[in-house]
């Protein structure tokens, strides 16, 4: 029975929790999506311990059919399957967490019941309820999908939720003759239906080229498609290998999604005129399903092809880095100035992909065993990012539900009202510039100590960007939380309690990543080990 | 052993995280107990430590390494957290915690009427433990971490009147300016694991196999080929950090905004101790400087340019905290300089005895400027001498020690420094010496302008007659709103205040609790440079700091007597030139005249560094963001996407024209359509 597998429940229990919070009493509708946000908390970190505890805290890897049934979970039923000529059509309900997606299925979690917190008193509560449910449960498929055309199914069930939620609870303010909401809604639906597009292409042709009648990731990566034997593709008349061919289409949709430059206007929009939670889940979870789509997909399926690639990433991943810095330095806006920061720092996991495709390409085995680190710190990364970032939006949420405004020159020394508020900003700040014993540089340091071995110049820059990183971000504290007071804001409350569970949760989270990582580097390592040496194997043909 | 140094750290980092979330319920004497508890608990640990390492033998032996846990294993990166206990971290430790206790003593009075009593001690605690993490980390990436939270301390403390916008601007710069050398150290690091694969530093003499225990970056240097090019890039990169941390050229600015902060601040963080990192990761990895002979020359060299330059700028400062702030950038200076002459040792016995004589400076400056109730600059002040005898005359000791007046501590350690450059001068060939014979004489004169400096900043603090108008009413405390409408009120209400003599009765010394630090730095600024060498007098078995720190620096090299003769009575004859000058010109009391000389000015005006900083560096980036926001982001990638949407949108306006929905349009269509298609089989026949 479908409904005996755990994982069936992480998927079942947002969505009831939202069809619930929609059909009861307001007064009930809250504290429905509380419950049923907790629980798929408290069922993630259940699945947690018991692999944890059956294992000894030895996670496997749910792309490895060697791997130890204990230490991953997986559930695989036959859904659709039908014949049409020669083709055989088969899409299984085949999920499957492991160590690199359980750490975000549990983020994941978590952000949504701190989501549902801060957005306690939300006007038409019920609907906003039910739709950050539903995008918990949309995007939770995501990460746990192993079928690619089950992950290409969840991959659009969560842009419905997400376009509702801006559009409806969006900013008034006007944007090119329409209000802000409306307009960041359709573009962040158009950009990534755009590469949605390409990579049900890439899709349907890793299915057929793979002829294996089967969407199955663990299946696919078993028979990896050639990468020499060319394609020629139809319009452009340029012969690529077709592995490289797939890789592009389907990174089309990732790099929409992490967001890489140049297709990340779309990101600033959507988080400027996003509620606060909306913002949260956003950068904290959704930016992470284009990284994980990569790491686990592109380098799973395609690492010849993303390997070709690497070096153009690189590139592209200073650009994201040095790029996104440099904008977040004439922002006016907080929220604005952490959606750019947000673009420069996912730079840093398009950094730690490329150095670990890099990696696996080179016989110098010393070289090789980087590639991990470099990819464990791209994985950390999503993580610390997730956690920081989020802190980062409920902090600049805090301020804007009061003053209703988020521009930076109009406050002044508001710490001294708001002395909590200002001390976790400040530390949101800190973690984010890559202070050392915080979460973010435990990853940034990862992905730069590897990635310089491959690429010295590219890293150079990348960690010259920290000074900037400082730079905007000191400047943005300095200008809102100190100096002058302004009286303005002498009827400005600290946050309440409700408030501050969010973002003392998510500090202590992030001083946790910070001091002792291992814990959180145990879970991942053996997956991306699996995933490293198919790889290397694939390449050794 | 080494374990130990973990009793060091888990005190003062228990007082940040009880006086951080209780501190402001707590009564003064429970924040204070907290305080001063837990940095003393620290100190008798490190005396400890350092105790049970004197009573090793033989000396080589005096090193233990202790690994606390995993932080991150992955792949072929693995990195532990580990303590180090050997003579450097030991005495490192012995004045952190020291210095640091005497400090925390005073700031109890200092900051008496602060409202942010228990924020500032929860700082300084915090301090406390990332500056010993700092020195006892057995690795540089817990080196690194230690290297930031001590910036992070002196972010949170320079902006600690963050209501104050000089303040909270000087701490934005130190901070940024400390990532500087973040990225410098960052890189560095990268460097030496890409070549070596660790980032430990090893210890235990050459042991060449990776993996075994003692393999680590300065033992695996030594007997790794590495390119002449890595092996100078290595260095510049620890040494840009190094830069700046201790603030030398050209990453010093933010030294002396961040007299922005309270007094008792710039004597820990920005005399004492803190600043001196820089001093102490060049003397950690001296190995690594060693590797290419253009290193230590390139390090001596902007460590004496450092020296003289901010010497001139001290000279013409009226703030007296600035006076001591450039005094400080021109100290280590000269700390940098007796590291590039290979003697090690006296680079760290200058940071000793300037941690005593530099924080007491900081802390009788700020007695002084507690007693005039915030009042720092120099034309108001004058004949305090009489009304604060205490401060009077350890100041007095303070000055002494700085201008290298014998037999006080600082006589000693800057000899050291300068016998070890005219040593080094004669002793290697090569277009190097005339290098060490520049930066000797450097020195030389920059002690002579220390002596003069630090006599006029005497001068006009104590002697002559009073110039103020007593203290100001307000208080040094920063941080509530009403400053600036309170010191109107003063002056209205009490017409003109009065001026001279009268007022100086309003003006009273510090209490015990500030003035017995003072005592206790004064006397260890007397008879701190005797555990240095005794080598002038021909007693070269008197020099027991050497001798404690040699397993880990080395040696310095011999010098021969009469060169150390010439060289101590050159700088004891410019140094009571200077004084003499002092006196003439300013021994009957400090007298403030607007001068046009072109040099003075640039001085004054501190060479316009930062304007020429702002103008070169901040400004293009600022623009380059600008232009990127607006040309790129908004026009062409924004408008871009806008303009593929707007195409559709007009590619579908004409779509629609064609559907009207009359038949008769469509019946036209087909008709077009049927006579083309039979006109197009009748032409190809």
């Amino acid at each position: 029975m479908i409904f005996a597998y755990d994982l069936t429940w992480i998927l079942l229990l947002p969505t009831l929790g939202g069809v619930l919070a929609m059909v009861a009493p307001v007064r009930l509708s809250r504290w429905l999506a509380l419950a049923f946000s907790a629980a798929t908390l408290a069922l993630s970190l259940w699945i947690f311990l018991r692999i944890a505890v059956a294992t000894g805290y030895h996670f496997g890897s749910v792309t490895d059919p060697k791997a130890d049934p204990a230490s991953i979970d997986v559930v695989q039923l036959p859904w659709i399957q039908f014949q049409l000529g020669s083709v055989t059509f088969r899409i299984d309900y085949y999920l499957g967490v492991d160590g690199l997606s359980l750490p975000l299925v549990i983020l994941n979690a978590l952000l949504t019941m701190l989501a549902v917190i801060g957005g306690w008193e939300k006007p038409r509560v019920k609907e906003y309820m039910a739709l950050l449910l539903l995008l918990e449960a949309g995007v939770m498929g995501v990460f746990m999908a192993l079928d690619l055309l089950l992950f290409f199914l969840f991959w659009e069930v969560e842009l419905a939720p997400m376009f509702l939620l801006i559009g409806i609870w969006g900013s008034e303010t006007l944007k090119h003759g329409m209000p802000g909401r409306i307009y960041s809604a359709w573009k962040f639906l158009l950009y990534t239906f755009f590469g949605s597009i390409f990579m049900l292409a890439g899709i349907l042709l890793v299915y057929f080229q793979a002829g294996q009648n089967t969407a199955s990731l663990p299946v696919l990566m078993q028979h990896l498609l050639p990468a020499s034997t060319g394609v020629t593709v139809p319009l452009l008349g340029v012969t690529m290998g077709s592995q490289l061919l797939a890789f592009l289409l389907v990174f089309v949709a990732f790099a929409v999604k992490i967001p890489m430059f140049p297709l990340h206007t779309w990101l600033p929009d959507a988080h400027t005129d996003a509620p606060t939670e909306v913002s949260v889940i956003l950068a904290g979870v959704l930016l992470k399903m284009g990284a994980y789509g990569l790491i686990r997909i592109c380098l799973g399926l395609f690492p010849d092809g993303l390997q070709q690639f690497a070096p153009l990433l690189v590139v592209l991943a200073v650009i994201n880095i040095l790029y996104g810095a440099a904008i977040c330095l004439v922002q006016k806006d907080m929220k604005r100035l952490v959606a750019y920061s947000s673009v420069s720092h996912m730079g840093v996991i398009l950094l730690g992909v490329a150095a670990a495709a890099m990696a696996i390409h080179t016989s110098n085995p010393d070289v090789a065993h980087f590639g991990t680190a470099a990819l464990m710190g791209a994985t950390v990364q999503m993580i610390s990012h997730g956690l920081i970032t989020s802190l980062l939006f409920f902090c600049v949420g805090v301020i804007y539900d009061r003053a209703h405004t988020r521009e930076i020159e109009i406050f002044g020394g508001v710490a001294k009202r708001m002395p909590l508020w200002a001390t976790l900003f400040t530390f949101a700040g800190l973690a984010s510039l890559g202070l050392p014993g915080l979460a973010g540089f435990v990853a940034e340091y990862m992905v730069f100590t590897s990635s310089y071995r491959i690429w010295p110049v590219p890293t150079a820059i990348a960690v010259f960007t920290m000074i900037l990183t400082a730079a905007y971000l000191l400047w943005m504290l300095k200008r809102v939380l100190f100096g002058p007071f302004n009286l303005r804001w002498n009827w400005l409350p600290d946050a309440s309690w409700r408030e501050a569970i969010p973002l003392v949760t998510l500090a202590a989270f992030i001083v946790l990543v910070g001091v002792y990582p291992g814990f959180l580097l145990d879970v991942i390592v053996p997956a991306l080990h699996h995933l490293l040496p198919v790889a290397t194997t694939a390449l050794g043909r | 052993m080494a374990s130990l140094l973990l009793w060091v750290l888990i005190p003062p980092l228990l007082g940040f995280i009880i006086l951080g979330l209780l501190g402001r319920t707590l009564p003064r004497s429970a924040i204070l107990t907290v305080a001063w508890g837990t940095v003393a608990l620290s100190f008798l640990f490190a005396l400890s430590a350092f105790l049970s390492l004197l009573g090793v033998h033989p000396d080589s032996q005096r090193v233990s390494d202790a690994s606390v846990y995993t932080w991150a294993i992955a792949g072929d990166l693995q990195v532990h957290f580990g303590l180090l206990l050997d003579p450097l971290s030991a005495t490192m430790l012995l004045v952190i915690t020291g210095v640091g206790l005497l400090i925390h003593i005073y700031s109890a009075g200092y900051m008496a009427d602060d409202p942010g009593f228990w924020r500032f001690f929860s700082y300084m605690n915090f301090f406390i433990f990332a500056m010993t993490l700092l020195v006892s980390a057995d690795n540089l990436l817990f080196l690194l971490v230690g290297w930031g939270l001590v910036g992070l301390a002196s972010f949170l403390l320079i902006g600690f009147w963050y209501q104050r916008p000089a303040a909270t601007a000087a701490a934005r710069k130190a901070l940024v300016i400390n990532v500087i050398g973040d990225f410098g150290l960052m890189l560095a690091i990268f460097l030496l694991f890409k070549h070596l694969n660790t980032v430990d530093y090893g210890y235990g003499g050459p042991n060449c196999i990776p993996g075994t225990s003692g393999y680590g970056v300065l033992t695996a240097a030594s007997c790794q080929q590495l390119g002449s090019l890595v092996s100078l890039a290595i260095p510049l990169l620890l040494f840009v950090a190094c830069a700046a941390k201790s603030a030398q050229l050209p990453l010093y600015m933010w030294l002396p905004d961040a007299m922005e902060g309270p007094t008792p601040v710039s004597a820990l963080i920005h005399a004492a101790t803190m600043v001196t990192a820089g001093v102490y990761l060049v003397a950690r990895t001296h190995v690594l400087f060693t590797l290419s002979p253009y290193a230590l020359p390139i390090v001596g060299a902007i460590g004496g340019l450092t020296a003289l330059f901010a010497a001139t700028i001290a000279l013409t400062q009226l703030d007296i905290k600035r006076v001591l702030a450039y005094s400080t950038i021109s100290q280590l200076g000269y700390m940098f300089m007796g590291e590039s002459a290979g003697s090690y040792s006296a680079g760290i016995f200058h940071l000793t005895t300037h941690a005593y004589f530099k924080a007491l400076l900081f802390l009788g400056a700020g007695a002084v400027i507690h007693a005039l109730g915030g009042e720092q600059d120099m034309r108001e002040m004058g004949g305090l001498r009489y009304r604060m005898r205490i401060t009077f005359w350890t100041f007095l000791i303070a000055v002494l020690a700085i201008s290298g007046i014998p037999p006080f501590a600082g006589f000693w350690s800057k000899d050291d420094i300068l016998g070890a450059l005219l040593t080094q001068a004669t002793s290697v060939g090569g277009a190097v010496r005339y290098l060490y014979y520049g930066l000797w004489g450097l020195g030389v004169l920059t002690a002579g302008l220390t002596a003069l400096y630090m006599f006029r900043l005497f001068y006009g603090i104590f002697m002559g007659s009073y110039r103020g108008a007593g203290p100001l009413k307000h208080g040094h405390a920063g941080s509530d709103e009403e400053e600036e409408e309170e010191e109107e009120e003063v002056i209205t209400a009490a017409g003109r205040r009065r001026r001279g003599e009268s007022a100086l009765y309003e003006i009273y010394e510090a209490p015990a609790v500030m003035t017995v630090p003072l005592v206790i730095l004064a006397i260890l600024s007397t008879i701190g440079g005797l555990v240095g060498s005794f080598a002038l007098f021909n007693y070269s078995r008197w020099q027991p700091l050497n001798t404690f720190l040699e397993p880990v620096l080395g040696s310095a090299p011999e010098g021969n007597l009469p060169l150390l003769w010439l060289s101590t009575g050159a700088s004891l004859i410019f140094a009571l030139l200077g004084l003499l000058i002092a006196w003439r010109r300013y021994g009957q009391g400090f007298v403030y005249k607007e001068s046009r000389n072109p040099f003075y000015r640039l001085a004054y005006n501190k060479y316009y560094v930062d304007e020429i900083g702002v103008a070169l560096l901040i400004n293009p980036l600022l623009w380059l963001g600008r232009q990127a926001s607006a040309l790129l982001e908004g026009g062409l990638l924004d408008g871009g996407s806008r303009l593929v949407g707007r195409a559709f949108s007009l590619l579908s306006a004409a779509g629609r024209r064609l559907q009207t929905g009359y038949v008769r349009n469509y019946a036209l269509a087909i008709l077009i359509g049927v006579v083309l298609i039979i006109l197009y089989y009748v032409v190809r026949g």
